[in-house]
C-alpha cells in the first residue's frame, strides 16, 4: 500500500523516447525487461529479422520513474503481433495498376497502413508492437500514453496520450489523443489477442485516419441484466504522408479529418453484444506532388455490430456504411457510398478455435458515368491456438476476389501470426 | 472473533442446491479446492453473488453496492486458482479473460485488476485495504481482518 504521504512526495518523470534509430540492442533490453526473451522463438525471430524489429522498435518508449515506492502506481503493458504471409496465387501478375511499386499477385491486408503481401514470404505488412504506460496520479485521475511501431513504417506513431478523469463511478472524461472508436474493433485493432482473425477484414476496417485529438465522454452503467457502454467523442486528426493514400498511388498526401463528431452505444446481455455507432467528419486531402488531386469531403458513417457468444459457438458480425460527398476536387458533387459487411462463425474447444468469415465491400457512385461502382469480396478460414493465458498463434487462408473492375486482382493468401500481451 | 454472518454460495455441482451457511462454520464445510471471495472486515458488504463478483472482475462496475470504489485484487496470471475462479464466475477461459481485459485496458476504458502472487499476498492486500476485494483458496481465508462474501465450491464434475 502507498500512503497519502508517499503520494505527496512522489514525482514522476515520464521519458518518451521517440527516435527512428532505436537499435536491436535496446530492443532486446526492452524485450528482456518484458520477459519476452523467455520465449526463445521470439528472440530468435527478433535476431533473424533485425530490420523489421529495428523499425518496429523505433518508437518504443521507455518509462523512467525516479521516485520512492511509486512503481505501484505506474502500469506498463503492451501487445505484440508478428504476422507473416504470402500470396499463394492470384489473377493479376506484374505491377499493381494503381501502385506500380506493388508487384502482383498481391493482397492488401491493411489499408490504413498500406500493408501488402506479394508472392514471397514477408513479415512487414502487419507486424507491430505497442506499449502503454498508465500513471495513476490519484484515484480519479490518470495519464496514459501508448506508442505503436509497425513493420510498414519506421516512424513510430503516438496512438494515445490522454488524461482520464473518473467523474463518477459511471462517467469518465478523457482529453488528449486516442484512437477513433469507428467500428467494433477499431480502437483495439492492433491488439491481435482480442479477435480470432489474423488481421481484421479490410472490407470493414481500413480507413485513412485511425486516431484523433479531442475529447470523449463515456458512460458505463447497468440496467437490469443489460450492460450499457456509451460515449460521445469529438476532435480532429492530421496524418502526414498518409500510408492509406499510397494505396491510390499518392505518395505524399496529407489527410485531415476535421470536426470529427461521433456517438456510440454498446449493449451486452448474456451471450449477446450489440454496438451501434454514428460518426461524421470533414475530410481534406492535400497531395504535395500533384495539387490537382486535392479534395475535400463530407463524411458520414454508421455501423451496427452484433456478436453472439455461446460456450463453444460464436458469431461476429458487423454492417457499416460510409458515405462521402466531395465538396471540392475532381469528383466535386459526387457521393460515394461504401457499404461493407462482415460475418463470421467460430467454434472453440479447449485451446483451439476455428473461424470462418465472409466480408464484402462495395463502392456505390452517385454518378457511374464519372466514377464506376466497384466491389470486392473476401472469405477466410482461421485456426487459432491459445499457447498461454496471454499468447496465441493463428494461421489463416484468405480468398479475395473482385467480381467487377480490377484493382489488385483475385488472390489466395496464407498467413501465420503470433500475438501476445505483456 | 468475527460475528457469524450469512454467506451466499453458488451451486456446488450437479444436484446440489445453493444454500446459506454461517461464516463460523465455513472452515467445517470447506475443502481445500473451494475458493473464497474476501473483502476487508470493515466493508459493509455481507455477501455477493457470483454475478456481482464477475461484474467487478470483468470491469463492468468499479464500485460495491454501497458506492465505495472497489480495489480489485487478482491472482497471478497462470495461477490454477485464477483459472477456476474465472471459469466459475463467468464461464470464460483464462485466454478469453485476457482478450476481454486487453480490450478494456488498451482502449483506456478500465484499469485491469491489480495482480499479486499467491494467497498470502492477496490476504495481505485485503487485510490492509478497506475497499479491496480478492479471492483465495478457502482454507487460507480464515483471518479476523477479512470476511468471506462468497464461496465457490469445487465442481463435482469438472468439464
Amino acid at each position: 500500500m502507498v500512503s497519502a504521504n508517499d503520494r505527496q512526495k512522489r514525482s514522476f518523470h515520464l521519458h518518451v523516447y521517440y527516435t527512428t534509430d532505436f537499435g536491436l540492442t535496446k530492443l532486446l533490453l526492452v524485450g528482456d525487461a518484458l520477459k519476452l526473451r523467455h520465449c526463445a522463438a521470439v528472440e530468435h525471430f527478433m535476431v533473424t529479422h533485425r530490420n523489421i524489429f529495428t523499425a518496429l522498435c523505433a518508437g518504443v518508449f521507455l518509462l523512467g520513474v525516479h521516485t520512492t515506492p511509486a512503481a505501484a502506481d505506474i502500469e506498463v503493458s503492451g501487445f505484440l503481433s508478428i504476422v507473416g504471409g504470402k500470396v499463394l496465387n492470384g489473377s493479376l501478375y506484374g505491377p499493381m495498376p494503381d501502385n506500380p511499386g506493388v508487384i502482383c499477385p498481391c493482397y492488401i491486408a491493411d489499408y490504413a497502413n498500406f500493408g501488402t503481401y506479394d508472392g514471397a514470404w514477408s513479415f512487414g505488412a502487419e507486424s507491430r508492437i505497442g506499449m502503454q504506460a498508465l500513471a495513476k496520479l490519484s484515484d480519479d485521475f490518470s495519464v496514459t500514453a501508448q506508442v505503436t511501431a509497425r513493420g510498414t513504417d519506421a516512424r513510430a506513431q503516438l496512438q494515445w496520450a490522454y488524461a482520464s478523469y473518473v467523474l463518477s463511478p459511471t462517467w469518465d472524461l478523457q482529453i488528449g489523443r486516442k484512437r477513433i472508436p469507428l467500428y467494433f474493433y477499431s480502437d483495439f485493432q492492433d491488439v491481435g489477442v482480442t479477435y480470432p482473425w489474423v488481421g481484421l477484414p479490410p472490407e470493414v476496417y481500413g480507413w485513412e485516419a485511425a486516431n484523433y485529438n479531442g475529447v470523449s465522454l463515456r458512460n458505463r452503467t447497468a440496467v437490469g441484466d443489460v450492460y450499457l457502454n456509451s460515449s460521445v467523442f469529438g476532435g480532429s486528426e492530421e496524418v502526414r504522408d498518409s500510408r492509406y493514400m499510397q494505396s491510390y498511388g499518392q505518395h505524399r498526401t496529407d489527410v485531415r479529418w476535421n470536426n470529427i463528431l461521433g456517438v456510440d452505444l454498446e449493449l451486452s446481455k448474456g451471450s449477446w453484444t450489440l454496438r451501434g455507432v454514428a460518426i461524421q467528419a470533414d475530410t481534406e486531402f492535400n497531395d504535395k506532388d500533384t495539387p490537382a488531386n486535392d479534395s475535400a469531403e463530407r463524411m458520414k458513417a454508421y455501423a451496427i455490430a452484433a456478436n453472439i457468444d455461446f460456450n463453444n459457438w460464436f458469431v461476429l458480425s458487423e454492417i457499416a456504411t460510409n458515405a462521402r460527398t466531395t465538396k471540392y476536387g475532381a469528383l466535386q458533387g459526387l457521393t460515394i457510398t461504401v457499404p461493407a459487411v462482415s460475418i463470421g462463425v467460430g467454434y472453440r474447444r479447449a485451446a483451439w478455435t476455428g473461424f470462418l468469415n465472409y466480408s464484402h465491400y462495395q463502392e456505390l457512385s452517385s454518378d457511374t458515368s464519372i466514377l464506376p461502382n466497384f466491389d470486392y469480396r473476401h472469405a477466410s478460414l482461421t485456426v487459432k491456438y491459445d499457447l498461454s493465458p496471454r499468447s496465441v498463434i493463428k494461421t489463416q487462408i484468405d480468398h479475395y476476389w473482385e467480381p467487377g473492375l480490377t484493382y489488385s486482382g483475385a488472390a489466395n493468401v496464407l498467413r501465420i501470426s503470433y500475438d501476445r500481451t505483456f | 472473533m468475527v460475528k457469524p454472518k450469512a454467506i451466499a454460495t453458488i451451486p456446488s455441482g450437479r444436484g446440489l442446491c445453493s444454500f446459506v451457511v454461517f461464516g463460523a462454520l465455513l472452515s467445517v464445510h470447506s475443502v481445500q479446492a473451494d475458493i473464497a471471495v474476501i473483502v476487508n472486515a470493515s466493508n459493509p458488504v455481507q455477501s455477493l453473488t457470483a454475478k456481482q463478483v464477475a461484474e467487478l472482475y470483468l470491469g463492468r462496475t468499479r464500485t460495491f453496492e454501497s458506492g465505495q470504489h472497489a480495489i480489485v485484487i487478482d491472482q497471478g496470471l497462470d495461477d490454477p486458482v485464477r483459472r477456476r475462479f474465472f471459469k466459475d464466475i463467468s464461464g470464460l477461459s483464462i485466454g478469453q479473460v485476457n482478450a476481454f481485459w486487453s480490450r478494456l485496458k488498451f482502449t483506456g476504458q478500465m484499469q485491469a485488476p491489480k495482480s499479486v502472487d499467491g494467497d498470502s499476498a492477496v490476504l495481505e492486500w485485503v487485510r490492509s485495504t478497506p475497499t479491496a476485494i480478492g479471492y483465495v483458496s478457502a482454507i487460507a481465508s480464515s483471518d479476523p481482518k477479512v470476511k468471506t462474501v462468497l464461496v465457490l465450491h469445487e465442481q463435482v464434475a469438472a468439464n
